[in-house]
């Protein structure tokens, strides 16, 4: 296999004095932990439906897009999938509305709908609209996680790709401590007075969460007497209260049988030893490390099932970050080595572009790890869709024509290689991804520049 | 690394042109209006809308925050900062959090108010705490439904059902099944109401078919008045008929203003309005040798300011530009270059100083709109436009990242805004708010006042501006305190945000004749008695406030 056996040392991140560290004070957890779903996907057949999206910030100019993988090009670093991999060119995103171009791009991406505000996406996106298709039941139904900074925060549309409707994001955590307890509830306690307390803890939490759910629907019943709007918009909150009350009775559900299943093992591997965020000063060096434990979480709580969609966000779009590297040293990826593209600085906006290729890298490498065999015996890369995109197409510019996205994995049934779509739109791309799931009762996005589904499979 | 030598003006202005000429425009499309949406109502006369529009209902909306703790301490005289610490940070664009369109619905969010739920239900003092709300502690039927429905009425603010008392009286038995006692299953009775629509929501069931009912009108005024959801005491009084009429709801709001949480919540609003939230998340550069409460401090300033002006001494609103006094917190004193005098607050005389003069030299406001070490006629000169008159300006071009990077790192901020004005594209943007910023040149992102700036240019404060309709000269930074101490588009603007900020959503066209009905009767005071307090009190009263939410 391809790109496989890699070893990373995580014992070796070091973490400077500017980062934030809370967590596990260096012990490794191992999992499975309460979320863990009693069964796993390695007896499924077919492989389960698996989607996720992948959004990286700040562009890629479409040159660098066309020189695909080969030795020397910014992508290489994704050369070991080449052959489960397409590079997607010359889509068009139509989004407009609320901010500038960063805020449109990034809003539309895996949506394809205006935002409604800086800090609402227009509709739901692909993960939500996928999961709901395909209805796994896991005990999450999509994650969000990534590394980003600071910058940006009051725009969300710029680092959430995850939306189950507007108004209603995903919110990838900004440390990694964050999205180990979204992801997993750490250890099952040894049988004891310790587990007793936890159980009971656990049906407390449990039989609150029903009290608050069983309330919302009273006020969300016609019954209630409010305004229809006030019920609609509780609504959307209460769907939020489900979640949480569906993750509650499974860790209650998975602690009452604790003892029975404590020996079976969802997945190997461990929860990092460290937790980390980058604070302040955002710097690409510091995000190549914390990504890797992004990428592991993630990765582990697929492998345990526990959730099958989900969207990673890999710097937020339009967001400066420092760079230094031995194509010389730039204060901002954004403001000054993309925006004169390709005037100035052409080897550190390669550099950039090839530095969010080692990320995709990982991502795949972490997916495609031969230590853990899904179901007919291949990888969870080989039997997951990834979709990777950005916000603009040249940087220079910023135009939102031309842009550049690629398709990973899916079972082998991919077109692999550069695709050329010149001129359709997003809608037609996020289309065909949902036909290779079956296809999905709601269509998502603007349907006015929809034309026909692309086709993506061989 | 600059293309350009210090002496080359004119070269700089030749690429300006080139680079600005399609940049600069307003939509960066060529044509140099700005497109519609972008332009606040203010801006357009109100002949512009139909009368017969009615301006739409306060929404349906969360608590924040601050009005989370707050109501905690009011009801259950009980600090839940360390609980609040556990929910989401609001955030919001246009800097009103309250503004529903900010409040999003995500499950990390909920997540939160059931952790900070949780530990406010686990910390709070039994005896002397939460034992208050039960006459009797055994679970019994008598005492569990007692107990639910004292809570409820606090918490989820209405009397409650006989069904909703069944729900939330279920978890006594719940505990009882564990084993646990009557504490313990009151415990989890708060941690579940903590949790409801009902607390954590600001709504309620329509009356008469359009407006909302007693209840909800008093929490409205609360939050607004207060910072926080009714207490007992006006719960009681909602009971004895207070909000039941436009007579009542008056005395209400009477009464309410004399209570002392209105600094409260008037701090809550100038905190909003200015974005002086945003300055919590900022840390003091290092190597400067400043406190680390050094944020916080500016912060409580510029409050100190206005709370005093408004309800010590009833000042007029835009006394805020003129006042010449500051209770000066010791860390701060060093940004004016005095000495710190005596404790915190200590109230120093700005008389004397030239370069002091109300809100616009205080350092949390000089804070906002540029990067401590730097000044920013540019950011402030927005800031300006945005805060004191209600206007904003497209997005910039992504051409003018290129435009900055290239300008010579030598000239000082004046000159880049004179590069600015030669095109005449450019100048459709920036002459619209970068006047407004001239006279801060002489501050840094801390609030110093500097002569020269560290390239070695010498730093004005003289410019002219166009305010309610003429142009006017300044030399000073009182001179240009003295032309917004007099502006009626200020108070005008004033008053819609504060009106934005109750009515929790953003303000559009159809509000522009309440907007406009509401200046006519504040502008219609004599100057003197444009107070606060009178403000506060004009909205409160509004009829826009009694309405329920018909959208479907």
């Amino acid at each position: 296999m391809k790109g496989r056996n890699r070893t990373r040392s995580r014992a070796a991140v070091e973490l400077g004095r500017r980062w934030f560290l809370r967590g596990a004070g260096g012990v490794s957890l191992a999992l499975p932990n309460l979320l863990w779903r009693v069964g796993d996907t390695r007896a499924a057949d077919p492989a389960p439906k698996r989607l996720f999206t992948l959004f990286f910030g700040n562009g890629m100019p479409p040159e660098l897009g066309d020189e695909g993988t080969r030795e020397g090009a910014p992508l290489s670093p994704l050369a070991p999938y080449a052959d489960r991999l397409s590079i997607l060119r010359g889509l068009t995103s139509h989004a407009t509305g609320a901010g500038d171009a960063h805020d449109h791009g990034a809003a539309a991406f895996a949506c394809g709908l205006d935002p409604t505000g800086r800090d609402i996406k227009g509709g739901p996106s692909l993960d939500w609209v996928a999961y709901s298709s395909v209805n796994p039941g896991t005990p999450l139904p999509v994650f969000a996680a990534g590394v980003f900074g600071p910058e940006h925060l009051a725009s969300r549309v710029r680092w959430v790709h995850s939306w189950r409707g507007r108004s209603q994001p995903n919110l990838p955590p900004l440390d990694t401590f964050t999205l180990f307890r979204e992801l997993f509830v750490p250890t099952v306690p040894a049988p004891g007075p310790e587990l007793e307390s936890a159980r009971k803890r656990s049906r407390l939490a449990s039989s609150v969460l029903d009290t608050v759910v069983a309330d919302y629907r009273r006020i969300v019943s016609p019954a209630s007497g409010l305004p229809e709007a006030a019920r609609s918009y509780i609504g959307d909150h209460l769907e939020t209260v489900r979640s949480l009350e569906k993750r509650a009775v499974a860790i209650r559900d998975n602690l009452e049988g604790a003892e029975q299943t404590s020996s079976k093992q969802c997945a190997t591997g461990k929860q990092p030893s460290e937790s980390a965020m980058v604070t302040d000063s955002p710097k690409l060096h510091a995000w190549a490390k914390i990504w890797p434990l992004v990428v592991d979480l993630v990765v582990n709580a697929v492998r345990c099932d526990i959730v099958r969609f989900g969207s990673l966000t890999l710097l937020s779009a339009g967001e400066s970050y420092s760079y230094s590297g031995p194509e010389g040293n730039f204060r901002s990826a954004h403001g000054y080595a993309y925006h004169v593209w390709p005037r100035q600085h052409e080897d550190a906006v390669r550099a950039f572009v090839r530095w969010k290729a080692e990320r995709m890298g990982e991502w795949f490498e972490a997916l495609d790890s031969n230590v853990f065999a899904d179901a007919g015996g291949g990888s969870l890369f080989q039997n997951s869709l990834t979709l990777m995109g950005t916000e603009i197409g040249d940087p220079a510019t910023h135009a939102r024509e031309d842009l550049t996205f690629m398709l990973a994995g899916g079972g082998g049934r991919l077109r692999t290689g550069i695709q050329r779509w010149q001129g359709r739109s997003e809608m037609d791309l996020y289309d065909g991804v949902l036909a290779t799931l079956g296809g999905a009762p709601v269509k998502l996005g603007d349907r006015r520049f929809a034309q026909e589904p692309l086709a993506l499979l061989k | 690394m600059s293309v350009f030598g210090r002496q080359n003006p004119y070269r700089i202005a030749a690429a300006l042109a080139v680079v600005v000429a399609v940049g600069c425009r307003a939509d960066g499309s060529g044509n140099s209006v700005p497109p519609a949406e972008k332009w606040p109502i203010l801006r357009r006369p109100v002949e512009a809308f139909p009368s017969t529009v009615v301006a739409p209902p306060a929404p349906v909306r969360r608590l924040t925050r601050d009005e989370y703790r707050n109501s905690i301490q009011d009801l259950l005289e009980f600090d839940a900062a360390a609980a609040v610490s556990l929910l989401a940070i609001d955030t919001a664009p246009d800097g009103l959090r309250t503004d529903v369109k900010s409040q999003l619905h995500s499950e990390s969010g909920t997540e939160g108010y059931a952790r900070a739920a949780e530990e406010i239900a686990t910390q709070i003092p039994w005896e002397g705490g939460l034992r208050s709300h039960a006459s009797c502690t055994e679970i019994t039927p008598i005492c569990v439904t007692d107990f639910v429905n004292r809570l409820g009425r606090l918490l989820l603010q209405r009397p409650l059902s006989s069904e909703t008392t069944e729900l939330y009286s279920s978890l006594f038995w719940v505990a009882n099944k564990e084993g646990l006692n009557f504490e313990d299953g009151a415990r989890l009775v708060l941690r579940a109401m903590l949790q409801s629509p009902g607390f954590l929501f600001v709504t309620g069931p329509m009356q008469d078919g359009r407006f909302v009912d007693s209840r909800t009108l008093a929490s409205r005024m609360s939050l607004f008045l207060w910072k926080a959801i009714p207490d007992a005491a006006l719960s009681d009084s909602v009971d004895r008929g207070a909000f039941k009429d436009e007579a009542s709801s008056r005395a209400s709001v009477a009464a309410m203003l004399k209570d002392p949480r209105v600094g409260r919540g008037l701090r809550a609003f100038v905190e909003d309005w200015l974005k002086l939230h945003t300055l919590d998340l900022r840390t003091p550069p290092p190597g400067m040798d400043l406190a680390s409460h050094l944020y916080a401090d500016m912060k409580t300033e510029t409050l100190a300011l206005i709370e005093r002006l408004a309800l010590t001494e009833n000042a007029p609103i835009l006394s805020m530009f003129l006042d010449r006094y500051t209770e000066l917190p010791p860390s701060i004193a060093p940004l004016y270059g005095y000495e710190p005098v005596g404790t915190a607050g200590a109230m120093v005389d700005l008389g004397p100083d030239p370069y002091r003069i109300g809100l616009l030299t205080q350092p949390a406001f000089l804070a906002l709109s540029a990067e401590a070490e730097n000044t920013s006629v540019v950011r402030r000169g927005l800031t300006i436009l945005r805060t004191f008159l209600c206007e904003d300006i497209p997005a910039p071009p992504a051409s003018a990242a290129v435009l900055f990077a290239l300008l010579p790192d030598t000239l000082s901020e004046r000159e880049r805004f004179a590069l600015h004005s030669i095109d005449p594209a450019c100048s459709n943007c920036h002459q619209t708010f970068e006047p407004f910023g001239l006279a801060f040149e002489p501050y840094d992102g801390l609030g110093r006042h500097h002569f020269v700036d560290d390239r070695g240019n010498f730093l004005r404060q003289d410019g002219e501006v166009t305010m309610d309709g003429a142009t006017q000269a300044f030399r000073t930074i009182s001179g240009f305190a003295a032309i917004l101490g007099q502006s009626e588009t200020i108070e005008r603007c004033v008053i819609s945000r504060i009106l934005a900020y109750a009515l929790g959503r953003q303000l559009g066209e159809a509000d522009v004749g309440m907007v406009e009905a509401l200046s006519r009767s504040f502008l219609s005071l004599p100057r003197e008695n444009r107070s606060w307090t009178a403000l506060l009190e004009l909205v409160a009263n509004h009829p826009v406030l009694h309405y329920g939410d018909l959208s479907p």
